[in-house]
Parts: structure tokens; sequence; C-alpha cells
């Protein structure tokens, strides 16, 4: 009797349980399981910005000389510094570098805070009282000879943009002005499937970025001896777009284009590049604000050349 | 009897655990994380995992995730599906908000078109992302 008994309880049990995992796999269809457990893996992982900033404004006077920091928070890396004012591209020099460059490549031990002092003796500016600065780090700034080793190399990461004042500034402010030349086409319905939005409210301040080449989207690899189209769209925002070869930046002076995106309608930025980039490997398009409201972007990166 | 009694109970609840908590719910991959970055931001959490079919190499479906506390100006992630040994690309996707807390699930990034990486040919490079008045990054790359 015990036994029968004992033996009704766990069956009702048992019951119990095939009900709950049915009502499970209705929610979560797909099974799974952990067969690749830990085979995710860290590559980079770091904290950059402007060492003691909070937030507040700053006077353009704040950028002579200013220290800034990059807390690595794993293996050693090297990060590109770049930093734009007003979407121009700026020229600074550091304590260990004399000479002025768009990009100093910054190296960090693993584990380790790098402080680095940072000094611009002059700026490209529009004709403005209030500027935006953005900042942002390439990640290991250098050749990457294949395909297979690009990864997360070139990876821009940026801290957010600020606001700066240059009311009773010595520096000299240099105004550039540049044509636009990018033409708009309406965004179609296809074209928003493509973007995998339902509505042009879905695209937020970032921006949305295609290259074509031959009407084609470019991948993994461009041709730098044809013609290329730069497709970007987003919520309104003004940029100027650079050219990156290598992980630097391309001879900015002349290669910067004003560009505009706004919601249904893509901004299409037609470009030939110069011969010389053939011999080259690594390429992407970078689009600096001219505000603190949107973002660096970047375009894919790509190998210069063919398969 | 009480004894007899005890002793089914707990039997029955370890099967009833296991039918309810056992492999359906355990998460493939994971995951990495950080204790600082600033003074006001807390942790940056990055995370992807990949759920897979039991028995079979295929994955089905690919998870990541940011954190951090509080409001930043950017929090986000970014997905690169790529071949392992070409480094092709052959899917991107992100999920970017002002919240403290972004996550971002594709179901159907391995599709028909793309076949050739069904053959457990692919990893999933992600980026995890804050920005605010400094920012915080971790990139990451998981095997399927």
């Amino acid at each position: 009797m015990k036994n029968k008994l004992m033996a009704v309880y766990f069956v009702l049990i048992l019951i119990l349980c095939g009900c709950s995992s049915n009502q499970q796999e209705q929610v979560d269809p797909i099974e799974i399981h952990n067969d690749n457990a830990d085979t995710t893996s860290v590559l980079y992982e770091f904290a950059h910005g402007i060492k003691g900033y909070t937030g507040t404004e700053l006077a353009l006077n704040d950028f002579n000389e200013f220290t800034y920091e990059i807390n690595n928070k794993n293996k050693a890396l090297d990060l590109g510094l770049i930093f734009f004012a007003d979407g121009y591209l700026q020229r600074y020099k550091t304590e260990d570098e004399e000479n002025l460059d768009y990009l100093h490549s910054i190296s960090v031990e693993k584990s380790k805070i790098k402080d680095i002092k940072i000094i611009m003796e002059s700026y490209q500016l529009d004709n403005k009282n209030t500027h935006s600065f953005n900042i942002g780090g390439v990640l290991n700034p250098s050749v990457i000879k294949d395909l297979a080793s690009y990864q997360v190399n070139h990876s821009i990461s940026q801290s957010s943009g600020i606001s700066v004042q240059s009311l009773n500034t010595d520096f000299q402010v240099k105004h550039l002005d540049k044509e636009n030349t990018f033409s708009e086409v309406p965004i179609t319905e296809s074209d928003k499937q493509q973007l995998n939005i339902s509505s042009f409210d879905d695209l937020n301040q970032n921006m949305r970025i295609k290259v074509l080449q031959d009407n084609k989207e470019v991948k993994d690899y461009i041709n730098t001896e044809k013609s290329i189209d730069i497709y970007v769209t987003g919520d309104y925002g003004l940029y100027n777009m650079y050219i990156f070869v290598d992980g630097r930046p391309y001879n900015p002076e002349e290669f910067v284009y004003p560009i505009e995106s706004k919601k249904g309608y893509f901004s299409i930025q037609s470009l030939k590049l110069p011969v010389e980039l053939k011999e080259k490997k690594n390429l992407f398009f970078v689009f600096a604000p001219k505000n603190t409201v949107n973002f660096i972007e970047q375009s894919e990166r790509y190998m210069i050349g063919s398969e | 009897m009480k004894k007899s009694l005890i002793k089914v109970t707990i039997v029955s609840a370890l099967f009833m655990g296991l039918a309810t908590f056992g492999p359906s719910t355990v998460k493939a991959n994971s995951d990495t994380s950080s204790d600082y970055y600033g003074s006001y931001y807390g942790n940056l959490v990055g995370e992807n995992q990949f759920y897979k079919q039991p028995g079979s190499p295929l994955a089905k479906r690919v998870d990541l995730s940011a954190s951090v506390q509080g409001s930043v100006d950017y929090v986000g992630v970014k997905l690169s599906v790529k071949n392992y040994s070409t480094g092709s690309n052959y899917y991107s996707s992100g999920s970017y908000g002002r919240a403290g807390t972004y996550y971002h699930t594709d179901w159907d990034f391995l599709k028909s078109e793309n076949a050739s990486i069904y053959n457990n040919q692919c990893s999933a490079f992600g980026t995890h992302e804050f920005r605010h008045s400094s920012s915080g990054v971790v990139y990451t790359v998981t095997y399927a």
C-alpha cells in the first residue's frame, strides 16, 4: 500500500513537471545548449576621455594643453587619438611626439592607465563663438595586411561631444570653407527594408552608411581606381567626411567633404581617389559631426584591391 | 512512511528542477565584464551569447548586450559576423540608445544566402560601448 501511494505521488509530480516543460517550449521554441561555453573572449577593453572632465562647458583655451587618459582593462593596444572641432580634424602634438599631426598613436600596456599630455597650437573652426569638440580613438592604427586580420582593428570609439566657447582666445582661428558636392535621393520602400526600418523615426542620432561601386554595395575589398559612391542617411546632422587609409587620416586638408544626413533621403558623395592609394592596404570613411548631438561615424573597413 | 515521502519529494523536486532549469535555459556563451570606467558610470558589461540547437553545430541566434549604470549619451552594441578563416563579412547590425542597458538580438543572421557559413565557419565580433564625457568599450569575439 505504501509503495502504491508513493508511486502515485511520484507520477503526479512527474506529470506536473511535464506541464511546466511544455509551457516553456511554447515561450522559446529554440532549444539551446552550452557546447560552446567559454569560446567568447575579450579582444580589447578600455575607457578613455579627458582626464578629470565631468561634462561641464569648456573654453577653447582649455584645449591649449590638457591631459587625456586611456584606462586599459585588458591586453596591450595602440589608440590613435583624433580631435575634431566643428567637424574639422585638428593637428596636435603630445608630450612624447613634438611633431604636429592629425593622429598620434598612443601605446598602452596591458592593464595600465596611460595619461598623455595633448598640446594644440591652432584650430580650424567655423566662424562662430560656440564650437563642438568630438574626440575619437582609432584602435591599432597601423597597416592591416589581410582581411582575416582586420577583425575589430581600426574601429573608432569616441567620447561624447563637448561644447566649447571661443571668447577671449589668443589662438589662431582659421575658417575652412569647403563647397558641398553631395546630392540627394529619396529613400524608397525597398531601401527601408534593406535598412531594416519600418519608419524613418527608427533612425535615431546614428548615421547609416553604405558604399557602392558599379551600383553594387562594396563588401570587403574596395577598388580605389574606380569611382566610389558613399550613401548616408539618419536623423538630421551636418558632418565632414574624411578618408582614412591604413588606419590614419589621408590628406585631410584636401580630402574633406561636407555632407548632411536627414530622414527620408540618402545623401550621396561621389569621389575618385588618388592613384597612389592603390599601393595602400586599408580604407574607410569617417564622418565628423559639426555639433555635440551626433557622433563620429565610420563606414565599414575595407581592404584596398581585390580578393 | 514520513521518511519515504520526504525522500520521494526531494527526488521529485530534483526532477522538476532539471525539467524547468535544464539545458533549454542554459546560455551557450558568455561573457566579459569590467569593474570600473570612471567615477560616474560604474560597470560596463559586454556579453555575446550564441544559442544553438542540441546536437547541431549551427548557430541560430546571437545576443549582445552592453550595460552601464545610469543614463549616458550613448550605450549600444554592434555585431559583425565574419568567416573566421577568410575574414569576409557576412552580416553586421547594431542597437543603441541612451538608457543604461541595451540589448541586441539577431535571430536570423545565418540566412540561406550565407549558407557557406553554416558549416561552423563563423565568428561574431561584438562592440559593447558607452559614450559620455568619457567612454568605455569592450571588443569581443565569439566562435560559432
